[in-house]
C-alpha cells in the first residue's frame, strides 16, 4: 500500500530523468517513512499522488527554464520549447485547482490561454509579412528587369521600389522579431513568478482533487 | 487567522535548525511546526532552494534498511543565516512599533 503511493507518483513522474525523479520522490518517501504514515495521512498531507506528482513536475518544469534543474546533471531529455509548453500547462492546472486563487485563476487562465493564442498569431503574422513584402520585393526587382528594355523609367522604378521593400524586411524583420521574443520572455518570467507562487503555496492549503 | 510565512523566513529557520546540528527531513518539518503552521510539502522545495544556493549540502546514511538524507549548513549558509537573522530583528522592531505604537 505505501509502496503503491510512491510507485504511483513515480509513474506519473514519466519522463523525467530517473535519477531526477529519485531525487525528488525521496524526500516525501523518506519522510512519510519516519512519520511512519499510512496511505490516508499521506493522502491527506501530500495530497494524491496526482496532486504531488503535478507540483512536482511543475517546481521540476520552472527549474529546467531557469538552467538549474535537478543538481547539476546530465542534459535534459525535453528541448526547451516542450518543457515551456508544459510548465505552462501544469502552471494552469495548478491554477485551477487552488482553491484560495480559484476567483483569481477564473480571471487569469483565460488571460493567459489569450496571451498564448495573441502569441501565435503574432508570430504567424510576421511570418505571413514577411514573405509576402519578400516576395513582392523580389517581384518588382524582377518585373523591373523585364520592362527595363521597354520602358527604362518604369524598370528603375519598380527595381528601385523592389530593393526598397526588401530592404525594409531587411531592415525591420529582425527588430519586430526581437520584440516578440523579448515580451515572449517576459510573459514566460510572469508565469514562472505565478508558478513559484503556487508552488510554495502549498504551505497552507492542500488541494481537493485534481 | 494565519500569516503566511514569508519564504525568506523559513529559510532562515532552517537554517537555524541546521546550525545545531546536522539532521534529516522529518525533524525538521516537525521542528518547524512545532511554531508554526506548515504542511508536510512545505520543506522540499526549501531544502531544494537552499542547496541550490550552496547554503547547504546533503549526504545519505543508511537507517533501518533505508536511507535517511541529512542536511548540513555550510559556511555560505552561516553567513546567510546571520544575514537572515539581523534582516528580521530589523523587521520585528519596525512591525512592533507600527502594530503597538501609540
Amino acid at each position: 500500500m505505501f509502496n503503491d503511493y510512491f510507485a504511483e507518483v513515480r509513474n506519473y513522474l514519466n519522463g523525467i530523468p530517473t535519477r531526477d525523479q529519485q531525487e525528488m520522490v525521496q524526500f516525501y518517501e523518506e519522510q512519510a517513512l519516519d512519520a511512519d504514515w499510512t496511505v490516508d495521512q499521506m493522502v491527506e498531507k501530500y495530497g494524491t499522488p496526482k496532486q504531488l506528482a503535478r507540483s512536482l513536475r511543475l517546481e521540476y518544469a520552472m527549474d529546467v527554464d531557469d538552467g538549474q534543474a535537478g543538481l547539476g546533471e546530465t542534459e535534459y531529455p525535453q528541448s526547451k520549447s516542450k518543457n515551456r509548453t508544459q510548465m505552462i500547462w501544469l502552471i494552469v492546472l495548478a491554477l485551477l485547482a487552488s482553491p484560495i486563487l480559484f476567483l483569481l485563476a477564473i480571471i487569469l487562465v483565460p488571460m493567459i490561454l489569450g496571451i498564448l493564442m495573441g502569441f501565435v498569431s503574432l508570430i504567424i503574422g510576421i511570418y505571413v509579412a514577411v514573405i509576402g513584402v519578400l516576395a513582392g520585393g523580389i517581384a518588382a526587382i524582377i518585373a523591373g528587369i523585364s520592362v527595363w528594355s521597354s520602358s527604362t523609367a518604369t524598370g528603375i522604378f519598380l527595381m528601385g521600389a523592389g530593393v526598397l521593400l526588401t530592404g525594409l524586411v531587411v531592415i525591420f524583420a529582425p527588430i519586430v522579431w526581437n520584440v516578440t521574443k523579448w515580451l515572449f520572455e517576459m510573459f514566460i518570467k510572469f508565469m514562472k513568478w505565478i508558478g513559484r507562487k503556487l508552488v510554495s503555496r502549498r504551505q497552507n492549503s492542500q488541494v481537493k482533487e485534481g | 487567522m494565519d500569516i503566511q510565512v514569508p519564504t525568506v523566513v523559513l529559510d532562515g529557520t532552517v537554517l537555524s535548525i541546521l546550525s545545531k546540528e546536522d539532521t534529516y527531513g522529518y525533524v525538521i518539518t516537525k521542528t518547524v511546526q512545532e511554531h508554526l503552521n506548515i504542511s508536510e510539502s512545505t520543506m522540499y522545495p526549501v531544502l531544494r532552494r537552499l542547496k541550490k544556493n550552496n547554503y547547504l549540502t546533503n549526504y545519505d546514511e543508511p537507517f533501518e534498511g533505508r536511507i535517511r538524507r541529512y542536511y548540513h549548513i555550510t559556511d555560505e549558509g552561516v553567513a546567510r543565516l546571520a544575514e537572515i537573522r539581523t534582516a528580521w530583528s530589523d523587521f520585528d522592531k519596525s512591525v512592533n512599533a507600527l502594530l503597538e505604537g501609540e
